[in-house]
Order: C-alpha cells, then sequence, then structure tokens
C-alpha cells in the first residue's frame, strides 16, 4: 500500500505515485482498447479478427489485475485473501469453457452410417458458413418443435 | 405468568418473562446466532411438512393408473413444487439452522461475524416461501417442474402468474443463502478461538465451509439465470435469452441451472456429512479416521462438483466428446465420496459402539447413502444415463440421495443436539421406532422405483402404464408409511419435552468439541470466559475413556 | 447482549467485516460471470458481422447477424462509452485517495475525493441513461418494435441485461459512497473507521472492475 506520508504538502495527494502511475497505465490501455476494434481512428488498417479478441481479452485482463491488485491493495493483503479473490475467476472460467456450444464431431464408422443418415437427411444441407451443430440442438431450434420436446403434458396424450 | 427457560432460551428482559408476545418478539429481532438457527430449523420443518404433503398427493395419484384423484394440470405443479419446498426451503434452510445452532460454538466465537446480517438472511426466507406456494392461492402455480426449463417456462407456454412469483422466489432464496455463506465463512475463518488452527476445526464445521464456499460460487449463477428468465417473461418482445422464437437458446439455460444445482446437492449433503463426521466418532468412541483426508476428500468433492454439471443434460445434444469428458469428471467424484464412507467404516472398525438412535441414523445414512451414490454413477456413464434419463431411476436415484442422504442426517443432528440446543434428551425408545420406520419405509418407497425406471416410466406424468401399477402401489403405500412415522418424531419431540429430562453438558459424554463443554442449553454468550481450544493428536489408537468402562 | 463480535485469537489477520466483503464480491463475480458466460454462448453462435457492417447475413438460427453496438446503433458510439469507462477509472482512482487520506486522517480533503467519487459515480449513470433512454426511443427497446430489428435479439437481451445490472451496481456503490460521504462530513467516519471505508472502497473497485470486462466484451468485441 502507498505510504501516504511524504506527500501532505502536495495538492490533494494527487501526486501519489503508485496510485497515478496505475491509473495513467489504465487510461493508456483503455485508449489502446478503443484503437485496436476501430484502428481507422489514427489511420491503420483494420487488424485481423483473431488478433482484436485476443489482444481486447489479454488488455482487458491486464487492466483487470491491475485494478485488483493495486487499487483493492490485493499486492499487500494477507495470503488468506487472495485465492478467495481469484476464486470466481476460476471457476467463471469453468462455466464459461462448459457451456461453451461443443460441437459435435464424431466420426461414425462407415457401418453404422446408414443407422445414422435416415433421421440426419430430413434437415437438409445449411449452407457452408453455418457452424455443425449437433442433430439434436439442430432439431431444438424452430419454436414449436422445442415447445413439445419440453412439453411432457402434450406428448402424453398421444400414447 | 412467568417465562422460565434455561440458557439462551431465557427472556433477556423482565417485560419479555412475563407476556408470551414480547418473548416472541424477542426472538424474532435476536441476533443471537442459536436463536436464529432454531428459527431456521423449525422454518424448515414447515417447509418440509408441506414438502411432504405435496409428495404424498403425487404418490396418492400413482397409486393406481388412471387418472382418479386431480387434474393433469395440478398435478403437473406437484413435482416442480414438492422439490422447490424440499430443496429450497427445507433442506437447505434446515442445514444453515444446524450450522447457526453450532458452528459459532465449535470454533469458540461468541456469536456470527454479522448477527444482522444473519437475521435478514433468515427473515427473506419465510416471504420468499409465501412467495413460491402463493400460485397454490392465485390458482395458477407453475407447471414446470423445479428445473423450469425454458421456452416451457416462458410467458408462452406458462402464462401464470404464481411462475414469475416462484421465480422472484427462487432468487430471494439465492440471496439468503449466499448471506448466509457470507456469514458462515467470516466466522469459521476469522473468529477461531485460541488454539482453534484450521486443521483443527471440528468436520462439522469444515463442511459448512465447503458448503458455504459451493453456496457462493454457485447460487449466483441460478441467480443469473432465473433472472434472465424473468426478464424474458416480463419483457417478451425485447428480452430473448432462452426463446428459439428470437434466436435463443434453450440450452443455456440448462447450463446455468445445472451450474448451480449440480453443486446444490452437494450443498445439501455435505453438511449432513459433517453431522455423520461429528456423531460417528462419539458413538463408535474412537476419533474419526482420517481428519485430513475427510477434509480434503471436501474439498475435492467441491472442486470437482464444478466440472461435471453437463450429465444432467447427456440427451440435449452437446457434443460428444464434451459428454465424454463430463462423464469422466462425474465418475470421478465417486472417489472422494468412496474415501469418506470408507473413513466412517473405518472409523466404527473397532470402536466400542453405542447404539443410540443418532448414531442409528447414521448408519442407516451410510447404508443407503452408497446405494444412492452407486445408482449416481449407473448414471453418469452416458449412454446408460441416455436410456435411464428423465426415468423414475433418476427419481430413485434422487431420493436415496436427499432422503436417505439428507434426512437421514438432519433427523440424526436432530437427536444428537436436541440435548444441546434445548437441554433435554429426546426419548429413545421412540428415535428408535422412528428411525426404523423411517429406514425401512425409505427403501419400500424408493428402491423399486429403480425397477420402474429401468422399465421405462417416465417421471412427471400424472398416469402410466397399467403394467407398473404393483410396483407403484408398494411406492405409494410406502410412502404413506414413511409419512405416518414422522408422527412419532412430532410425538418425541412434545413426549421428551413434557417430561424434562435435563442433561449435564455432554449429554453424550464422549463429545469433545467445544459445544460439549458448554452448558445445555448455552447462556446467550455461550461462553462465559474466552475459550481455548487445546489442538487434539486425531490418531487411530485407543478409545475415548469411557470405552474402557 | 452486549459481547464483543470481531476477530478471534485465530483470525486471517483481517477484519471481519472485510472478510465478508470479499467473500460477497465472490458472490457477485459469479453472479455477473452467469451473465458473460450466456453472452458468450449466445454471441458464439450468431454469425459475426465483419468489422461492424450491417449485414443481412442469416444463420440456421434463423437469428440475424450480431450488432457492433458503437457502429450499429448510433449514439452509443464508442467514444462515448469509452469516456464514460474514462470517468469511471478517474471515480476509482478518487476513491483509493478516500482511503489514503483516510488512514492518514485528512478527513477534510477524503470528504472531497468521496464528493468527487459520487460525482463520477452519477455522471456514468447519467451517460448510461442517456444511452438506454436512445436504445428506447430512436431504436425502441423494449417495445414491440424491439422484436423487428434486423439484428440478433439476443444482442438486446445481452447488452441491456449486462449494462443495467452493471448499472444497478454503480447506484448501489454510489449509495453507499453517499453513505461514506454523509459519514465523513458529519464526523462519524474517521481514521478508526478505516475499514469501513476500504470496505466501501473494494465494492467500488469491483463495480470498476466489472465495467472493464463489460466494456470489453460489449462493447469493443
Ligand atoms: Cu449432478
Amino acid at each position: 500500500m502507498a505510504n501516504s506520508h511524504e506527500e501532505e504538502k502536495l495538492w490533494f495527494g494527487l501526486l501519489n505515485p503508485l496510485y497515478m502511475w496505475i491509473w495513467i497505465a489504465l487510461i493508456v490501455l483503455t485508449i489502446v482498447e478503443v484503437i485496436i476494434p476501430e484502428p481507422e481512428l489514427i489511420g491503420m488498417e483494420p487488424f485481423d479478427r483473431t488478433f482484436t479478441v485476443v489482444s481486447l481479452i489479454g488488455l482487458a485482463l491486464v487492466k483487470t489485475v491491475l485494478v485488483a491488485a493495486y487499487y483493492m491493495h490485493l499486492v499487500g493483503e494477507r495470503p488468506a485473501i487472495i485465492p478467495i479473490a481469484c476464486a470466481p475467476f476460476l471457476f467463471s472460467i469453468f462455466l464459461t469453457v462448459g457451456l461453451f456450444p461443443y460441437e459435435d464431431d464424431v466420426q461414425v464408422p462407415a457401418r453404422y452410417q446408414k443407422v445414422i443418415k435416415a433421421p440426419a437427411a430430413a434437415e437438409g444441407g445449411d449452407d457452408a458458413k453455418a457452424k455443425p451443430t449437433s442433430a439434436l440442438e439442430k432439431k431444438a431450434n424452430p419454436a414449436n418443435e422445442v415447445a413439445s420436446l419440453s412439453q411432457p403434458k402434450k406428448e402424453n396424450d398421444t400414447k | 405468568m412467568t417465562i422460565n427457560a434455561p440458557g439462551y432460551l431465557s427472556p433477556l428482559t423482565k417485560e419479555q418473562s412475563e407476556s408470551w408476545f414480547r418473548y416472541l418478539m424477542s426472538w424474532f429481532y435476536s441476533g443471537d446466532a442459536k436463536r436464529i438457527g432454531i428459527m431456521y430449523i423449525i422454518f424448515s420443518a414447515f417447509a418440509g411438512f408441506i414438502g411432504m404433503a405435496l409428495s404424498i398427493m403425487i404418490r396418492a395419484e400413482l397409486a393406481t393408473p388412471g387418472l382418479d384423484l386431480m387434474s393433469e394440470e395440478f398435478y403437473m405443479t406437484l413435482p416442480g413444487m414438492h422439490a422447490s419446498a424440499m430443496i429450497f426451503f427445507f433442506v437447505i434452510p434446515c442445514y444453515a439452522g444446524f450450522a447457526n445452532l453450532i458452528l459459532p460454538l465449535q470454533v469458540g466465537a461468541p456469536d456470527m461475524a454479522f448477527p444482522k446480517l444473519n437475521l435478514t438472511a433468515f427473515w427473506i426466507l419465510p416471504f420468499a416461501g409465501i412467495l413460491a406456494f402463493s400460485g397454490y392461492f392465485l390458482s395458477n402455480a407453475p407447471q414446470f417442474g423445479w428445473t423450469g426449463y425454458p421456452p416451457l417456462s416462458n410467458s408462452v407456454y406458462s402464462p401464470q402468474l404464481g411462475a414469475d412469483l416462484w421465480l422472484l422466489a427462487i432468487a430471494l432464496v439465492g440471496t439468503s443463502s449466499t448471506m448466509g455463506s457470507v456469514n458462515f465463512l467470516a466466522t469459521a475463518f476469522n473468529m477461531r478461538c485460541k488454539g482453534m488452527k484450521i486443521f483443527q476445526l471440528p468436520l462439522f464445521t469444515w463442511s459448512i465451509i465447503v458448503m458455504s464456499f459451493l453456496v457462493l460460487v454457485s447460487t449466483p449463477v441460478l441467480t443469473s439465470a432465473v433472472l434472465m428468465v424473468s426478464l424474458e417473461r416480463l419483457f417478451p418482445a425485447t428480452f430473448y435469452f432462452f426463446s428459439p422464437q428470437g434466436g435463443g437458446d434453450p440450452i443455456l439455460y440448462q447450463h446455468l441451472f445445472w451450474f448451480y444445482s449440480h453443486p446444490a446437492v452437494y450443498i445439501m449433503i455435505l453438511p449432513g456429512f459433517g453431522l455423520v463426521n461429528e456423531i460417528i466418532p462419539v458413538f463408535s468412541r474412537k476419533p474419526i479416521f482420517g481428519y485430513k483426508v475427510m477434509v480434503y476428500s471436501m474439498l475435492a468433492i467441491s472442486i470437482l462438483g464444478f466440472v461435471v454439471w453437463a450429465h444432467h443434460m447427456f440427451t440435449v445434444g452437446i457434443g460428444l466428446n464434451a459428454r465424454k469428458i463430463f462423464m469422466f469428471l462425474t465418475m470421478l467424484i465417486a472417489i472422494p465420496t468412496g474415501i469418506k464412507i470408507f473413513s466412517w467404516l473405518a472409523t466404527i472398525w473397532g470402536g466400542s459402539l453405542s447404539f443410540k438412535t443418532p448414531f442409528l441414523f447414521s448408519l442407516g445414512f451410510i447404508a443407503m447413502f452408497t446405494i444412492g451414490g452407486l445408482s449416481g454413477v449407473v448414471l453418469a456413464a452416458t449412454p446408460v444415463d441416455i436410456q435411464l434419463h428423465d426415468t423414475y431411476y433418476v427419481v430413485g436415484h434422487i431420493h436415496y440421495v436427499l432422503v436417505a442422504g439428507s434426512v437421514m442426517t438432519i433427523f440424526a443432528g436432530v437427536y444428537y443436539y436436541f440435548p444441546k440446543a434445548f437441554g433435554m434428551m429426546l426419548n429413545e425408545r421412540l428415535g428408535q421406532i422412528h428411525f426404523w420406520g423411517t429406514t425401512i419405509f425409505i427403501n419400500v418407497t424408493f428402491f423399486v422405483q429403480h425397477y420402474l425406471g429401468v422399465k421405462g416410466m417416465p417421471r412427471r406424468y400424472a398416469d402410466y402404464d397399467p403394467e407398473f401399477a404393483f410396483l407403484n402401489a408398494v411406492s405409494s403405500y410406502g410412502s404413506f408409511f414413511l409419512a405416518a412415522f414422522q408422527i412419532v418424531f412430532f410425538v418425541n419431540i412434545f413426549y421428551s419435552m413434557k417430561n424434562e429430562k435435563r442433561v449435564g453438558k455432554n449429554p453424550w459424554v464422549d463429545g469433545n468439541t467445544l459445544e460439549w463443554t458448554v452448558d445445555s442449553p448455552p447462556d446467550h454468550h455461550q461462553f462465559h470466559e474466552p475459550p481455548v481450544w487445546t489442538p487434539i493428536e486425531r490418531h487411530h489408537g485407543p478409545h475415548s475413556p469411557s470405552a474402557a468402562e | 447482549m452486549s459481547i464483543a463480535i470481531g476477530p478471534g485469537e485465530e483470525s486471517l489477520g483481517v477484519d471481519n467485516g472485510k472478510l465478508g466483503m470479499w467473500t460477497f464480491l465472490v458472490m457477485d463475480a459469479m453472479t455477473f460471470a452467469g451473465f458473460l458466460a450466456g453472452y458468450a454462448r449466445l454471441r458464439w453462435k450468431a454469425p459475426l458481422d465483419g468489422m461492424g457492417q450491417a449485414s443481412e447475413l442469416v444463420n440456421t438460427v434463423g437469428s440475424t447477424v450480431w450488432p457492433n453496438p458503437y457502429t450499429t446503433f448510433g449514439v452509443i458510439g464508442i467514444q462515448l462509452t469509452a469516456f464514460n469507462t474514462f470517468i469511471l477509472i478517474c471515480s476509482s482512482v478518487t476513491m483509493v485517495h478516500v482511503l489514503s487520506d483516510v488512514a492518514a486522517g485528512r478527513i477534510k480533503r477524503a470528504e472531497k475525493w468521496c464528493l468527487a467519487t459520487m460525482i463520477g459515480g452519477l455522471f456514468f449513470l447519467g451517460i448510461q441513461g442517456y444511452e438506454w433512454t436512445h436504445l428506447m426511443q430512436v431504436w425502441g427497446f423494449f417495445s414491440e418494435n424491439a422484436a423487428a430489428l434486423p439484428y440478433n435479439q439476443n444482442f438486446v437481451a445481452t447488452f441491456l441485461s449486462l449494462t443495467g445490472f452493471h448499472g444497478a451496481h454503480v447506484a448501489v456503490g454510489v449509495m453507499f459512497n453517499t453513505i461514506l460521504y454523509l459519514g465523513l462530513r458529519n464526523g462519524k467516519v474517521g481514521k478508526e473507521q478505516y475499514t469501513f471505508v476500504e470496505i466501501a472502497g473494494l465494492y467500488w473497485h469491483f463495480v470498476d472492475l466489472v465495467w472493464i470486462l463489460v466494456f470489453t466484451f460489449v462493447y469493443l468485441l
């Protein structure tokens, strides 16, 4: 934590070095962040999408760590607090990674393909841009089909 | 008229001792963790009664094939409301009650870290309970089950007002339990008495720490999902998170929901583990086997519990590789759980056992919870789960975990801590009758459901194929007897209250944690001078002193 | 019932309140994680819009492309929101000054810093309110028109829920700071109440921290 005894005389402690350096760093990083998706602002060519995504997330994390470490005083904190502070990062990564819409990348052996093809044929080919999704997920998309899927009540009377 | 009660039950002022109203008010405004704990447990008993009544209605309808007692619409509300009563208003608050009662005593603290927050967390619950169940009085309770999957739960398919109120209630319950958890963590970490190092904490306190951590990390995700559903319901033209009409993703809700609801299973069982951890060494008169391993296995359960949730979603069409990973991780959880089961068995092994009611309930818990755990491993296997998904097998499994697990440990805890909380013993003979009735009829009720599930009887329907009639009748009559035997428990409480059998500080003789060093019931301040915990060497060696008798 | 409730002999070495605030922040962070993870999944499934060009591309889900908030919706230009971010960062730095001044016993000075923090928070809320009213009036969010927008409906939902939930946190933070400010003015908060100031600061910095993530994920990406 910054020692605030020396700069007693300075105007409102504005020159408190550590906090102000972090502040400047945050602002510079924000400016960089704004420029990355719109490089036209300073007359640059647009960046590659992958570069934009990776660098923006990286910069955001750097800013987050700066705020947590210096403004929330994690650097000088008791060691016990640090795992508590880091826990949500870990678990939100679990959450985000886990609910990612994974594609069904099954290699169906040739001898089973006839069996599996039949229902899949009904869905028809999609344009090349569409990401392949699993059969069930695709089926789940039109509104009324989902309704009947998750409404056991409705299914009941067909028995 | 004067109100006379010992310990923390005693009125604080002269006015309170003269008027029941004031005395009751002093409870309602009390910041004393023990009083709040008792209020939690009483509230959860009410909720448990409602949940039981709903489950009796379900079983009554299912006792014979065909729709004979109620309309389909009404039946559709029952499974969800039974589940929400039992999960959100019975098991979780009941454990919060035990934690309030015992945790400050066990760590040697004068009270919880934030008494007012504690009281607020409790008082949210009754209001949330009223909100959740008000649907029945508005004659439109939600019909989408406790999972509330959209699009079934959105404003198109469930336009009931009761559904909105139920969602609000769930968000409130989440808030209440996170407030409680903040409190438990701060108390357990920060208010330990002298000598109570982190690896000296009694295992019940450890289980509450792990549970609070699970609540803190998982419940807000449910809250966010519930808020999203509520927004979708309230502003149907603007918010599309889950509804496919607006390009939303119903599976996203399931991910968010199960990210809470799988850890919720551990929220509902870990404090039970903790209670059993306290009870078994006392009645085996031996120190717990593998204290540190018990702690580490709880931590392992809590971490692993966050990376397995998609095992509830094996049939929604997530990628096969993702399913394989989730299957593997789910099966991995059986290891720390198995470690705990075997450590309890090792604690009992070679002990000089005293078969009092709390110990009987703990033994029944170990035996039956193992069945629930093993059927969980069966369900974790993706190919098997695809077959058994949404059948009565799942119902049987969850009830072996929650009734034979949580409810048995709750009873064990009530019998064990009743002398501490009220200063009098519960009748042993009635307790044993209650135990045998409960244990036998849990098995009668739920064991056949595994078979029904394998044969293909789906859950959540009001009617079924007449082929299943016999086993359903067995299950239904079992559940009626199970409910009937709970009367014994309440009779026991009133009987024991009437024939007060006063007890001393350590009624079970071998209790060696701090709560057994104070009066029963403890004083308002619990410890008259700051307690000091003499670190105990936990070993697998000779028995406790009283075992030599 | 006047028992001193505070850290016991074997505490973690922090105040109860601070530990409580940190554990509360874990919970709050996970709430945002729920919203952000939902955003990530919905966003991932929607087709990309190239570099902010409105396109009529329709994907298999039947939803349209993900709009780019700063080019598509006019007024919520990236500059305005970047300025808003700047304000929140500034109000964060003023908040640490409150803490360091209270620690040093310069209450008058801390009071002014606290006022600056409050104004920063209110300014932020004002700009966000402007954004929202623009979206509601010009683009018809919250009305039947929203469904007719030629953009992905999930954008509307995730944008409003994320910024709205964050805005609610800012509002709570402003209230918290107001309490702190009044306390400083009335002399209720002094050097001894250092921890209270620190707790208020933790909450405020957390709100700032979440905004850094929300700004990046919702506006910039
Ligand atoms: Cu699970």
